[in-house]
């Protein structure tokens, strides 16, 4: 091959070159789109075929909680004859999921729960991505907070979050609001620590030092440098949120913490657990499967996001 | 009293041994060069001295927040004086009540001298948190005291008054008071002693299976990756990851019991209960794992010495176990002996649910029982296991990898 190439360069034989000209259209033309961040991203993840199919999953459990207990409806029952006519029944017409161990629809109850439990999530992922940002940005940026800020992680990390969540429910009266303070207290930490490491690491990078020796204000490096860089590993951060928060209050509901009026996934499954689930599996089964469903297509479909929005990744 | 003295000169040394070796590394005293200096303004020492401080201020803290958090519970004191106090006469239930919590530490008995007609009546107040949180510290603190190790009831058929006396007294390093309801008057440090190695011996064995199927599922990941056995392996690691892990819990308890038919409740006699827990704690436990020497690996792939090794025509096999393998499991070892060290804490949920009688199933046992004396212990020891962990983790990898530097600044 080489020895081809040069000979051909050596014959300097004019025949194999023609002049095309220069034309005022063809240096206008971009051969490329211009790189857009947003549309790559969006791109990048409608490629990726397991991220949709875990969309359409999201969308699905989001319909069925908003309007599951209204396509159907059967309410627990509460006289204890009724409890055991009802009790432990296969999935018929009447109930599309069967029936519990304590007479209830496990439909109906799975989607009322699953309202409590997706709404406990979405809100406390807000305010603890939030409060997370808020923070990890200060930590990053003021250096004397650095130490304080380490030890009380430290010390976070060293108590089981469990632990902590318990003693503070049990101070707390049980609520969907004392849940949501719970869950937000500690659960920022993670993403503010891991928001000052981005942040340490860009800020000593050649591209950040050398745009601020040319003089860029401190709103543009934030834009510009630091952004950009830190949208992928929030969202991969945030990704966990959603999935953490409802096994935290499935775990919660291990206790027994809620009055029995209120419905939770967490509940549910508990219960379930506690029954006769040997020998009607379908009173744990079907709990467990939409808890799966919802935690597994949140946790995949914001890797997969957390993928498209790295730059790295773009064409 | 003596012992009391004892602490407190302890403590006094360490604090001045803490200002020495400060002013020895500032160069304010000290400053001819001899083996003492040398000793203390080693890298090594300082910043295992350094490791050993902030840990220390960090159980302090831990006990302070679980202090708070559980005193500033409006029927703390309630608790204490339920369910026993029913065969007293209700004039005397309030009396007795106070003098158990001034046994327990939480009130103190003063005299109320009325001082016109010259008699003085009995009465309680509370301990300030300061005062009680400060003598927790001096209980906890490890050196040989003598320590009540079983609290019992004993009413003087006489006068028919009863109080409460220290059945047997030991000498133990920690003191960390008596339960007050799980095992009522039993030394919450018996009871530790008691369930630890129970923890440990089934914890060990999830962690020796772990450790063998998380190592090859990592490295078969980090050699064939983008392959099937990667993405295999990473659909398990997201799956067990994202789904809560009590939902995990239950699938596998209903699959050991409904479709193995083993015995899911455990009997420290019979090695075949042994399992469900084991391969409970092993599945999810192998997720990080092989997770981490996945990723570990691959950043070794990259380096030089591998590309040389390549380039001298070593067998990617050989590469890959001699040399990577040995350089990305630096960094793991570190978990691994942090995972040993935490096995005598057991798992919340596994104990409980397959009926172990560990660390963590009393934990939940105690909060069930309301046992406050017995969880402020249990969190205690906990915060200490895992700080320890960590710093005799972080220490022994600075001693071992040479690779480590001391100073965050160079």
């Amino acid at each position: 091959m080489v020895t081809d190439i040069e000979k051909i360069i050596d014959s300097e034989d004019d025949d194999l070159f023609t002049v095309v000209g220069t034309s005022e259209e063809n240096i206008e033309k971009l051969d490329s789109a211009p790189y857009s961040y947003w549309r790559s991203v969006w791109k990048n993840l409608f490629k990726n075929k397991i991220a949709i199919f875990c969309l359409v999953l999201i969308a699905i459990v989001i319909f069925f909680t908003i309007f599951g207990p209204m396509m159907l409806y059967n309410p627990s029952p509460k006289n204890p004859i009724e409890i055991a006519r009802l009790k432990n029944l296969s999935p018929n017409s009447k109930y599309w999921f069967g029936t519990s161990g304590r007479g209830e629809c496990i439909w109906t109850i799975i989607w009322e729960g699953s309202r409590f439990s997706l709404l406990l999530a979405a809100i406390s992922s807000v305010i603890n991505i939030i409060v997370g940002l808020v923070v990890g940005g200060l930590w990053g940026y003021i250096r004397k907070l650095d130490p304080i800020l380490i030890e009380f992680t430290n010390v976070i990390n060293n108590i089981p979050s469990l632990l902590i969540y318990l003693m503070l429910m049990q101070l707390l009266e049980p609520s969907f609001w004392s849940m949501v303070f719970v869950m937000c207290l500690f659960g920022w930490l993670g993403l503010a620590s891991m928001m000052r490491n981005q942040i340490i690491i860009i800020r000593n990078r050649e591209f950040n030092i050398a745009s601020e020796t040319l003089g860029s204000s401190s709103r543009a490096i934030i834009i510009h440098n630091l952004l950009p860089n830190l949208v992928s590993i929030i969202v991969q951060v945030v990704s966990g949120f959603v999935p953490s928060c409802i096994s935290m209050e499935v775990s919660l509901q291990y206790f027994n913490l809620m009055d029995s009026s209120q419905i939770t996934l967490g509940k549910v499954l508990n219960n379930a657990a506690e029954g006769q689930y040997v020998n009607y599996p379908h009173t744990l089964f079907f709990p467990a499967i939409v808890l799966m469903i919802i935690t597994i297509a949140f946790f995949y479909f914001g890797l997969a996001l957390a993928d498209a929005t790295d730059p790295k990744t773009h064409m | 009293m003596g012992t009391m003295i004892l602490g407190y000169t302890i403590i006094a040394l360490i604090v001045c041994l803490v200002v020495f070796v400060i002013l020895v590394n500032h160069n304010i005293i000290m400053k001819s060069d001899n083996c003492v200096r040398r000793f203390i303004t080693n890298p090594l020492t300082y910043y295992s001295l350094k490791r050993i401080g902030s840990s220390l201020i960090s159980i302090m803290l831990a006990v302070a927040i679980t202090f708070v958090l559980l005193r500033s519970n409006k029927n703390f004191h309630a608790v204490f004086c339920t369910g026993w106090l029913d065969k007293f006469p209700n004039d005397a239930k309030d009396f007795t009540c106070n003098v158990y919590l001034s046994n327990l530490g939480l009130k103190e008995m003063y005299y109320n001298c009325d001082p016109t007609s010259e008699s003085c009546e009995a009465s309680f107040r509370d301990v300030p948190m300061i005062v009680q949180l400060l003598k927790y510290y001096y209980n906890i603190l490890p050196f040989p005291k003598e320590v009540c190790m079983q609290l019992s009831y004993e009413v003087d058929e006489a006068t028919n008054v009863g109080e409460w006396v220290c059945a047997n007294s030991e000498w133990t390093l920690f003191d960390l008071g008596v339960s007050s309801a799980y095992r009522k008057g039993v030394a919450i440090t018996k009871i530790v002693a008691q369930t630890m190695p129970v923890s440990f011996r089934w914890g060990i064995w999830a962690i020796l299976l772990d450790t063998m199927l998380g190592y090859p599922l990592g490295i078969f990941m980090a050699k064939y990756k983008d392959r099937f056995i990667d993405k295999l392996g990473k659909a398990y690691i997201i799956v067990l990851d994202s789904i809560p892990g009590l939902v995990y819990y239950y699938v596998l308890l209903v699959f050991f019991s409904t479709v193995l038919h083993w015995k899911t409740i455990y009997n420290p006699d019979d090695p075949m209960t042994l399992l469900p827990p084991v391969l409970t704690t092993a599945f999810a436990g192998m997720t990080g794992t092989a997770y981490w020497v996945r990723r570990y690996m691959l950043n070794e792939f990259s380096s030089d010495y591998v590309k040389f090794a390549r380039a001298k025509g070593l067998s990617e096999n050989r590469i890959l176990f001699i040399h990577i393998l040995r350089n990305a499991i630096v960094p793991l070892s570190r978990s691994f002996v942090t995972s040993i060290i935490a096995c005598l804490i057991g798992s919340f949920f596994i104990e409980n649910i397959y009926n172990i009688g560990g660390f963590g199933g009393i934990l939940i046992s105690a909060l069930n029982a309301e046992d406050y004396t017995m969880v402020q212990g249990l969190v205690v020891i906990t915060a200490i296991i895992s700080v320890v962990s960590y710093l005799i983790s972080d220490i022994s990898m600075a001693i071992a990898d040479p690779r480590i530097s001391f100073t965050a600044d160079e």
